[in-house]
């Protein structure tokens, strides 16, 4: 019987045995560390240092706090071990790493845990899940009509657990609640394609968060909260919610798209048949004709996401802020190897020395160039 | 409080959704019943780089960490003397446990991260394979028959409980057993059956057990036609279907269990025989390479 | 066997009476936690690792009454010493008799110096388990959950360092092996905070004169110090090493 080609790739490491007694272990994050130039002059904190002994008209930030001394003055005290950050009256002391910490504008990607009765329950990776209200979507009418109680019935129709969304951060409950919504095209749920999780630290608030290959026909949406979503573009990635096919269209050719060039409107059949049921209960129509056959990711598509994919793990891997640029000059680095063998520790080391000089630049200030 | 009520049968189902949903499934099954492509860019047969470190305890006999795509085993082999059963007098004892790094809490709440093998289960299979169906030579730790054998502790703790542990934990297990060192002994007076031991002081008078034919376990998931080794947590959830074979270096099976997680297809007898086709071929690739690999490490 | 060399005055192992093993650490260890640390203290080996903060699930309903009865720290923590630590493999995957006891130290330690209003509803999970035993178990668990926790960024206000102390004619001994531990000798394991020396859990084992109480407490202050020193050191290394290679 002919058999089907196995790759397996075994790497055996003895111990040295220095005095019988010493274990080595493989360490992650030294072993990446080597190599690389010190930072610049950042000064580092560990939990209980003083910040600042007098702390008086200064605020507490993340990763700080007041204590007040027996002689009334206030000492600002480091809580977490990071390097220090000053922002006008706030001191920010930034750990290496830390849970995703929402903040009012980012664009996340998370998951339906959970669907209650006015609002679902999102898993972002935060500390505490966040909140999507039913009135922070839009729905069939438009966002300005009052919710009612059948809306309050369909909830599972729109969306139900185990959905995935892209969405921004409207505000922070008091209780440490996010609270999401939906009101733009380019969120909403999110069909065909794969998520990957990397170090929320390294996806960072204010660059592209959708990137468009239009060359590899391949999309990504970058949630600040670590979350990336990659999906093949022919396919159109955020259904709005509730919202007809043909108001979607309308929609479409309203609003701006800076990073999105091409906005590709279609539904599938399915889609279009779920909200046309529900729309016919409530006299809304659908415009069956834009919900146009879905494209297959072919296999070309698949190599390219999954080029980017792995790119994205070594970046990930290599404590690189992960971005349409940085992910770019990976890929072409990386294009002489076949998209799997950049699992291979091997060649994912070569692939990120060949990047180097790219991601940093001439400048030898450690930082990465924008 | 009525809607309350309606709500509740609802909360249960949702166990099932955990994890992925059916979009991403399906985008992921795509790709490989159509184009043999997994999401990370691996055909369904090429595992991810293994890496294998001996001797990394050093208060036991043999050690060994493995680590496999997500998982991440170390095995610890220790030695006792015993008295053999009276059952087998000429074969000694194995002894596996399996336990987690991980907190009791986290694993009992297994509602997102559940990574469909407990400890229970990867310690009956370790154990079906190297105790129950021999393949660990039980004869080889013998020392003086029906009065002294060895006794072989294998402590398998799994540091990161990915999705290819019974595969890491296995390769983990025979590693260890390579690493082990027996010391040799002396047998004293024998009267009445009776007999005492002793240990040389020289700690390089030792000998080494032959793991050639120790066999080592490979564990596949069908996706539609298609079988996936060393999957990701994605592909698992995606699965219909899962296969643990246990096979030496000579194609011999020593343990197969086939599992339809939920699905309601079952294995029709010729896909069987090519998944045992492929997978102790599998062991074989496995073993020989690490047969290699061991000697020159 | 003396513990005290009479000739050289030195430990078996070569150590002065107050001085404490070599320690070292690898952060980022297990990869699926939020924050882990393989600590050495010597011969002792702990893995430390530490979930959250996350969810605690449907905690914020109106059934008030109940949530009283939970801790609001919402902070879990676990011991556990492998079968396979110690030099004479335990029999069956017995736990340490000590390990909830031990669990429970490690958690009033911490929690008096985490930000109970800053995890609300959040559940934080540390697990320290035991790789290679030899001697100051619980000192080391309570110095590795500290460095997890760091790792994971979880906010606390100082450190916590453990170190434990024997004393034999007079002599302290600290950060005791396992052959020192096996001597039924007076025994105590304090938990501090680093900076201001605070003792938070204080453990004690096998009967001893309350005269001896004062030098063996000062004995173990010190040592918790040189703990506090080389720890500090690690961790300002590892921040600056791991430190952002990008700034904001």
């Amino acid at each position: 019987m002919d058999l089907p080609q196995i790759n397996i790739e075994i790497v055996a490491v003895r111990t040295p045995d220095s005095g019988g007694r010493d274990v080595e272990m493989e360490d992650v994050q030294h072993g990446h560390a080597k190599g690389r130039r010190a930072p610049r002059n950042q000064e580092v904190f560990i939990p209980g240092d003083v910040v600042m002994d007098n702390a008086e008209g200064w605020m507490d930030g993340h990763g700080s706090y007041c204590s007040v001394l027996p002689d009334k003055r206030v000492e600002m005290l480091a809580s977490v071990a990071g390097v220090r950050q000053i922002f006008t009256r706030v001191v920010v002391i930034n750990p290496l790493k830390s849970r995703y910490a929402g903040e009012i504008g980012d664009i996340v990607v998370g998951r339906i845990v959970q669907v209650g009765r006015k609002s679902w329950t999102v898993d972002v990776g935060a500390q505490r899940h966040a909140v999507l209200s039913l009135g922070a979507i839009n729905l069939p009418s438009g966002e300005l009509r009052r919710k009612t109680e059948e809306d309050i019935g369909f909830m599972r129709g729109y969306l139900k657990e185990g959905d995935l969304i892209s969405a921004e951060v409207q505000k922070q409950s008091g209780d440490g609640h996010l609270l999401l919504h939906t009101r733009s095209l380019r969120y909403g749920r999110l069909v065909h394609g794969m998520l990957l999780h990397v170090q929320p630290k390294l996806t960072k608030r204010g660059k592209g968060h959708f990137v468009s290959y239009e060359t590899f026909g391949v999309h990504l949406i970058i949630g600040v909260n670590g979350a990336i979503w990659i999906a093949p573009t022919q396919r159109q990635l955020n259904i709005p919610l509730g919202l007809d096919a043909g108001e979607q269209l309308r929609q479409a050719a309203e609003e701006d798209y800076p990073e999105e060039q091409e906005m590709y409107v279609c539904m599938t059949a399915e889609e279009a048949g779920k909200f046309g049921a529900k729309a016919d209960e409530q006299g809304y129509v659908v415009s069956a004709t834009r919900s146009t056959a879905t494209p297959i990711a072919t296999l070309e598509v698949r190599k390219c996401m999954a080029r980017i994919r792995n790119c994205i793990e070594i970046l990930n891997r290599e404590q690189v802020p992960i971005h349409r640029e940085t992910i770019r000059i990976l890929y072409d680095a990386s294009r002489k190897y076949e998209p799997k063998e950049l699992l291979q520790p091997a060649a994912a080391g070569e692939v990120f020395a060949a990047a180097r000089q790219d991601l940093w630049g001439d400048s030898a200030d450690g930082t990465v160039a924008d | 409080m009525a809607d309350w009520k309606l709500e509740e049968p609802e909360a249960e189902d949702r166990e099932d959704d955990a994890g992925i949903n059916e979009n991403e499934k399906k985008f992921l099954s795509d790709g490989i019943i159509d184009h043999d492509y997994r999401l990370d860019g691996r055909g369904p047969l090429d595992y991810r780089t293994v890496r294998i470190e001996l001797g990394v305890v050093s208060s036991a006999t043999g050690s060994a960490k493995v680590t496999l795509g997500s998982s991440s085993v170390l095995a610890t082999a220790k030695l006792s003397i015993r008295t053999p059963g009276k059952i087998t007098p000429d074969e000694g004892l194995i002894e596996i446990s399996v336990d987690s790094s991980l907190p009791t809490s986290r694993r009992d709440n297994d509602d997102e991260e559940d990574m469909g093998m407990s400890e229970d289960e990867v310690k009956q299979i370790l154990e079906s394979v190297y105790r129950e169906s021999g393949g660990i030579d039980k004869r080889r730790l013998c020392i003086v028959k029906g009065s002294k054998c060895w006794e072989l502790f294998f402590d398998v703790i799994i540091f990161e409980k990915g999705t290819s542990v019974m595969d890491a934990a296995s390769l983990a297990i025979k590693a260890a057993l390579f690493d082990a060192k027996f010391p040799n002994l002396t047998v004293l007076e024998e009267e009445f059956d009776q007999c005492e031991v002793e240990f040389t002081d020289d700690p390089f008078d030792f000998w080494q057990m032959d793991v050639t034919r120790v066999p080592t376990i490979a564990s596949l998931h069908k996706i539609g036609p298609v079988f996936l080794v060393d999957v990701t947590k994605e592909e698992m959830m995606t699965a219909d279907a899962s296969v643990v074979v246990a096979a030496d270096i000579n194609r011999t099976i020593y343990y197969q269990n086939t599992e339809c997680g939920g699905s309601e297809c079952g294995f029709e007898l010729n896909v069987l025989e090519e998944l045992v086709e492929t997978s102790s071929s599998l062991c074989q690739e496995i073993n020989s390479r690490l047969m290699k690999l061991l000697a020159s490490a | 066997m003396e513990l005290i060399s009479p000739l050289t005055g030195l430990r078996r192992d070569g150590r002065r009476e107050d001085e404490i093993r070599d320690i070292k650490c690898h952060f980022g260890v297990a990869k699926d936690a939020d924050g882990s640390v393989l600590f050495e203290q010597g011969n002792t080996k702990i893995l430390a690792t530490v979930f959250g903060p996350s969810d605690a699930g449907e905690n914020d309903d109106d059934d008030g009454d109940l949530d009283l009865l939970e801790d609001p720290s919402g902070l879990e923590c676990e011991f556990k010493l492998s079968a396979f630590s110690q030099q004479d493999r335990r029999t069956g995957q017995g736990d340490d008799p000590r390990a909830d006891e031990y669990s429970e130290y490690m958690e009033m330690c911490y929690k008096v110096v985490m930000f109970p209003h800053k995890n609300e509803n959040s559940v934080v999970k540390v697990t320290c388990q035991v790789l290679q035993a030899d001697g100051s178990h619980l000192a080391a668990a309570l110095t590795a959950g500290t460095l997890a926790l760091i790792d994971a960024g979880i906010q606390i206000k100082d450190l916590i360092v453990g170190c434990t102390t024997t004393i034999i004619d007079g002599k302290a001994l600290v950060d005791i092996s396992s052959h020192e531990e096996l001597q039924r000798l007076p025994q105590v394991t304090v938990g501090v905070i680093a900076r201001s020396g605070e003792i938070i859990v204080m453990d004690m084992k096998n009967r001893f004169h309350k005269d001896l109480l004062n030098p063996i407490l000062a004995a173990s202050l010190a040592g918790s110090g040189k703990i506090f020193e080389e720890v500090e050191a690690i961790v300002r290394e590892h921040v600056k090493n791991s430190a952002p290679n990008f700034t904001t």
